[in-house]
This record gives structure tokens, C-alpha cells and sequence, in this order.
């Protein structure tokens, strides 16, 4: 099978998952809740409320207050967001998944820079101590509650650096504030690391790189765990297989026979865990960005919860469900184009 | 060698943990809900091993309490969720055809989006209340349970025993429960038993975010977050609280670890 038809066929597999991610939603808006209860306030007389139920077509059957739904999704109505002063559910993602995918990325950056010479090095030393710390280390990773170590992390690097009057790291939000207003950003992509390094704005750069470290370190460390653990067992496993030992019996130093021949075939399933762990990145977001006070789409979500805003809620999960979906899609397409065998099979 | 050690370390942070969570009531030295405002932000000393938090509340004596709590909270949101995953998977494998289709295609839907975030948005309609967390875990949970039985049952029932079962005039129901279920409900066991630190872990940050139980209630999230605020002064009153869900649910991957290792020869090494 050529990667093109594999990608398609894997895309088209992907709108039966979204369908039945808004039949979920629609459940949970339409008939564990009344839908109606987003329209209205105390104030509501009968006559309006009347006019709402009809005006919206709850009065209709299931199926066809379904069909609505998804007309409605799919033309870019996600109903209004109560805890974001009742603006448009895309609206709040346009402005708020920005800072969300910015933590994210670099901190999925940090789990892959950091996750994977971890796994090599436990591999290659194996049964040393190097081995048995890194192995607890991400043991304790994948058992970390993350918010709790948010709060640590700004116990150590802001408050207690500040007390012993070292350089401390902020605590709170993307950038300073008073870096912003002094260097205004233009804004292009919404990242405010990209943004920042392409308008040569520095000093904005550098106040969002220290605001971005402490919240991604521990967004990052339940990923990092798990990517040292499959890193470390793929790589036994290719170390193992007949190609090496005759590379090694060729006399070729160890360093050349791991990084020059059996990364390249360990590395390959550690691919599909990246997949996992964007999963546990996106489920941290909202602890650590309410840790963080971070303006993402997290905080948003914690916030609607509290304020039982359900079209917040929904609106977050559909988006955290499509995010998901396609990082798993890129991954399997990658692994697809690394693994040939996978295309035929 | 060295694996094994560490899973003896699990089992015995486990066994201490139950251990405590059981006793609770004779081994903690102070009520865990009753305010004394005299003794407010004590620090770690001989009269409050732990400290107290803002509300003088002893914070040892409100960890086993807390232990309690989340252990039950984690056992049932597994035992429910095997239940049921078990129950579905295990009738859609044996029935085979649109049923196994309908059902896969149905926790295809859960796998779209993160455990904590699917139960975020069940949550939201249940309500701020303990049965609210563990029903939307449950919901989270119980399709992976579904997928494994389902897998394990199509693998089962073309064997000989399931055809003599049948030949015998055994009805659906008895096969499925009698014959099959015994010879492939170990994987799921295991993968339960892996999953409880998993669960403790995601039930901790739904309370953290406000979810589950009432503020002021003795569960380890919940701790965390009602103490946020005054970590800078008196870092004792999230320190330990937190330190508790880490350790509870090392302990518990540690063991899961282990199992499976036992159990899977070919992740040995």
C-alpha cells in the first residue's frame, strides 16, 4: 500500500470517531442536561422560555435536535461560553488555545530531549546505577500528581531562590506584564515564544522562555517517564539482535554501534508512546495551567466546571478530542513512513 | 533481581498503606475534621507529626482517613469498570457480528480523548459529589476492560472445550461464564491491578480542580488543592498530602509492574 492511500484511508477513519465523540456530547447536552438551562437565566418568563425551547428546536425529536447539533458544530456555532463572559465558544478556544499549545509543545519537546539519552543511557548501562535511578525516576514520573509538583516547583525556583536571593523563575501567567507593555508583541502564530524570536522582540522572549519553564517541567515529567521506559526497553531489544554483535565484532566503537546503528530501529516504537504521552500532556493541561494561572484552554475548562458552564466544557472536550485524534494520526503516519512494514502488512 | 526488589517495595508500601486506611480510626492521633483554630499552620513536631493546615487540622491523622477514601474510591471505579468492560466485552466478542462492531466502534469514542478529560465532561453533568467522581471514572474507564475481554473471548471461543460446551446444550450465558470467562479474564486482572495508581492519580486531580468531594473533606486531592494558597508561608500544609497520593500510587504501579512481569515473560529483562 503507497503511504497516500494509508493516510487517506486512516483520515477517513478518523470522522466515525469524531461522529461518535459529538454523539457523546450531544448525550451529555441534550439528555443527561437541559439544553435549554444555557439560555436562560431566573429572569426568563414563560413566554420567552417558550420562544427559546422553539426558537432552538428542542422541541424536536432526538434525532433531529442531533442533526442540528452537528449543523451547528460544523458551521462553527459551539454555543456561547457562560464562564467567559458568554462569549463564543470558538471564540474563547481562537484566543486561549494558543498559550495551551505553546506549554504543550515545549513540553513535549522537554519529554523527547530529555526522555530519550535517559533511555539510551539506561540501556546501554544496563543494571549499573545509572540504570536502576533512571528506571525509578520515570517510575515516579508516571505516579506524579502533576499540580502537586507544579506547587513544589514554585515553592523551590521562585519562592525559596527569591528568599536565597538567586535568579527566581515567575510564577504565574505567560509573560510579564510589564515586559509586554514596555515591548509590545505583534502577534503572528499566538505562540509568544515564535512570535517574539520572529519580530526580534528579546525581551519578550526571554520573559516568556522563564515563565514557560517551570509549568512545563511539570506538565512534562509523567511523558518523560514513560518515554525513558519504552526508549530503554527497545533499545535491549536491538541491542540484542545478531547485526549489532557483528558490528561490535568489527572492532566499531560503542558509541558508533548505539547511535549510529541501533538507534535508528529503537527509536521507532518509541514514536507510538509520543502518541500516548500527548495524551497525558493535553489531560495535565488543565492542573498545571490552574497551578500556573496559564491563560490556556485548561484554566478555561477548570473554570467552566466550577461555573457549570457545559458548553465550555464540551467545547474544550471536542477540541482536546480533535488535537488528540490527529497527534495520533501524525505519529501513526510517521511510523508508517519509518517502518515500511507496517504500509504492507 | 533488582526488579523484584522493587516490587517487593511496592508491595510493602500497599500492604502499609491498606494497613493504615483500615486502622485509621484507632491510629490517628486527632479528629480529622474538626477544626481547632488555636493550633492553626503548627509546623511538623512530636504533638502533630505532620503539621496542621490553616483549619489546625492535624494533617497525619487526615492523610489515613484520606487514605481510606481514596483507596475506596480507586477499588470501586476498577471493580465497577471490570464489571461492566467484562460483562460488554465478553457478550460482544461471543455474539461476534453487529454487536462486536457496535461496541467497538463505541469505545473507539472514549479513546478519543484523555481519561481525565472524558471524566471532566461527565462530571460536569453529575455534579459535585463523590458518587459523581467514581460513576464518571467508571464511564472512563471500563472501555479498555471492554477491548482486552473482547479480544481474549474471540481467541477462546473457537477452542474445543467451547464447541463440547455447546455440543452438551450449555446456553449462551453459561458458556460465556463458566466456560470462557475463567480461561481469559487474567489479563484483565492484571491491567485492573496496573490501572489503580492510574486511577488514584486522575481521581486526585478531578478533586484538585474541584470535582468529587466537598471542600474540607479528607481526600488527598482535595487537601492539596484547599491548602494551595498558603504553601509559600507553611510549605507542610501541601508537602505531605501530595507526597501521600505520590507514594500510594508508586507503590501501586510498582506492584502492577511487577505482575505483569511475571506474568508477560517477554517484557522481562
Amino acid at each position: 500500500m503507497k503511504l497516500r492511500y494509508y493516510i487517506t484511508r486512516r483520515f477517513l477513519l478518523l470522522i466515525p470517531v469524531l461522529l461518535g465523540l459529538t454523539v457523546f456530547t450531544f448525550t451529555i447536552t441534550h439528555i443527561f442536561t437541559n439544553p435549554v438551562s444555557a439560555y436562560t437565566t431566573d429572569k426568563t418568563n414563560p413566554q420567552q422560555l417558550q420562544q427559546i425551547i422553539h426558537g432552538y428546536g428542542f422541541d424536536q425529536p432526538i434525532p433531529v435536535q442531533y442533526y442540528y447539533y452537528l449543523v451547528n458544530l460544523l458551521s462553527g456555532n459551539w454555543g456561547f461560553s457562560r464562564s467567559m463572559a458568554s462569549e463564543p465558544v470558538l471564540t474563547v478556544i481562537r484566543t486561549l488555545f494558543p498559550a495551551t499549545a505553546e506549554l504543550a509543545i515545549v513540553s513535549i519537546v522537554i519529554q523527547i530531549a530529555i526522555g530519550i539519552p535517559l533511555g539510551i543511557l539506561s540501556a546501554v548501562r544496563k543494571d549499573t546505577w545509572t540504570d536502576h535511578i533512571t528506571r525509578i525516576l520515570a517510575m515516579i514520573g508516571v505516579s506524579m500528581p502533576v499540580f502537586w509538583l507544579g506547587l513544589l516547583l514554585q515553592y523551590l525556583f521562585s519562592f525559596q531562590f527569591h528568599v536565597w536571593g538567586l535568579p527566581y523563575l515567575p510564577t504565574t501567567g505567560r509573560v510579564d506584564s510589564f515586559v509586554l507593555s514596555a515591548h509590545p508583541l505583534h502577534q503572528i502564530t499566538g505562540l509568544y515564544l515564535l512570535d517574539s524570536l520572529l519580530t526580534l522582540n528579546f525581551p519578550v522572549f526571554t520573559s516568556s522562555l522563564s515563565s514557560i519553564i517551570l509549568p512545563a517541567i511539570a506538565l512534562a515529567f509523567t511523558g518523560l517517564g514513560l518515554i525513558s521506559r519504552i526508549m530503554r526497553s527497545s533499545m535491549l531489544e536491538v541491542l540484542r539482535q545478531d547485526y549489532i554483535t557483528l558490528a561490535k565484532s568489527k572492532g566499531l566503537p560503542q558509541r558508533i554501534v548505539v547511535y549510529r546503528h541501533a538507534l535508528k530501529n529503537a527509536i521507532i516504537p518509541t514514536l507510538t508512546i509520543i502518541g500516548i504521552s500527548v495524551g497525558y500532556t493535553l489531560a495535565g493541561a488543565p492542573l498545571v495551567e490552574v497551578v500556573f494561572s496559564w491563560p490556556g484552554v485548561g484554566r478555561w475548562a477548570a473554570a467552566a466546571i466550577q461555573s457549570l458552564d457545559i458548553n465550555g466544557i464540551m467545547g474544550f472536550t471536542i477540541l482536546i478530542g480533535i488535537v488528540f485524534v490527529l497527534t495520533n494520526l501524525a505519529v501513526d503516519v510517521a511510523y508508517a513512513f519509518m517502518n515500511p512494514r507496517i504500509r504492507f502488512g | 533481581m533488582r526488579k523484584s526488589l522493587l516490587t517487593m517495595v511496592g508491595l510493602v508500601i500497599v500492604a502499609a498503606v491498606c494497613f493504615l486506611a483500615l486502622f485509621a480510626p484507632y491510629i490517628a492521633p486527632y479528629d480529622p475534621s474538626l477544626p481547632n483554630f488555636s493550633q492553626k499552620f503548627q509546623p511538623p513536631s512530636f504533638r502533630h507529626l505532620l503539621g496542621t493546615d490553616q483549619y489546625g487540622l492535624d494533617i497525619f491523622s487526615r492523610i489515613l482517613f484520606a487514605f481510606r477514601l481514596d483507596l475506596v474510591i480507586a477499588v470501586s471505579v476498577v471493580f465497577i469498570g471490570v464489571l461492566i468492560g467484562v460483562l460488554l466485552g465478553a457478550f460482544a466478542g461471543y455474539q461476534g457480528g453487529k454487536t462486536d462492531e457496535a461496541l467497538m466502534r463505541l469505545t473507539d469514542i472514549f479513546f478519543a480523548v484523555p481519561a481525565l478529560i472524558l471524566a471532566l465532561a461527565v462530571a460536569a453533568v453529575l455534579g459535585r459529589t463523590l458518587t459523581g467522581l467514581v460513576i464518571a471514572l467508571v464511564i472512563s474507564w471500563w472501555p479498555s476492560y471492554a477491548r482486552l475481554i473482547r479480544g481474549e473471548v474471540l481467541s477462546q471461543k473457537e477452542k474445543l472445550y467451547v464447541e463440547a460446551a455447546r455440543a452438551a446444550g450449555s446456553g449462551k450465558g453459561r458458556i460465556i461464564l463458566r466456560h470462557i470467562l475463567p480461561n481469559s479474564i487474567y489479563p484483565v486482572l492484571i491491567n485492573a491491578t496496573l490501572d489503580l495508581g492510574g486511577v488514584i492519580l486522575t481521581a486526585a486531580g478531578l478533586s484538585f480542580l474541584g470535582f468529587g468531594v466537598q471542600p474540607g473533606t479528607p481526600e488527598l486531592g482535595r487537601m492539596v488543592a484547599d491548602s494551595a494558597s498558603y504553601v509559600f508561608d507553611y510549605p507542610w500544609v501541601i508537602a505531605f498530602s501530595g507526597l501521600a497520593i505520590l507514594i500510594i500510587s508508586l507503590g501501586l504501579n510498582l506492584v502492577g509492574d511487577g505482575l505483569r512481569d511475571v506474568l508477560d515473560p517477554r517484557l522481562r529483562r
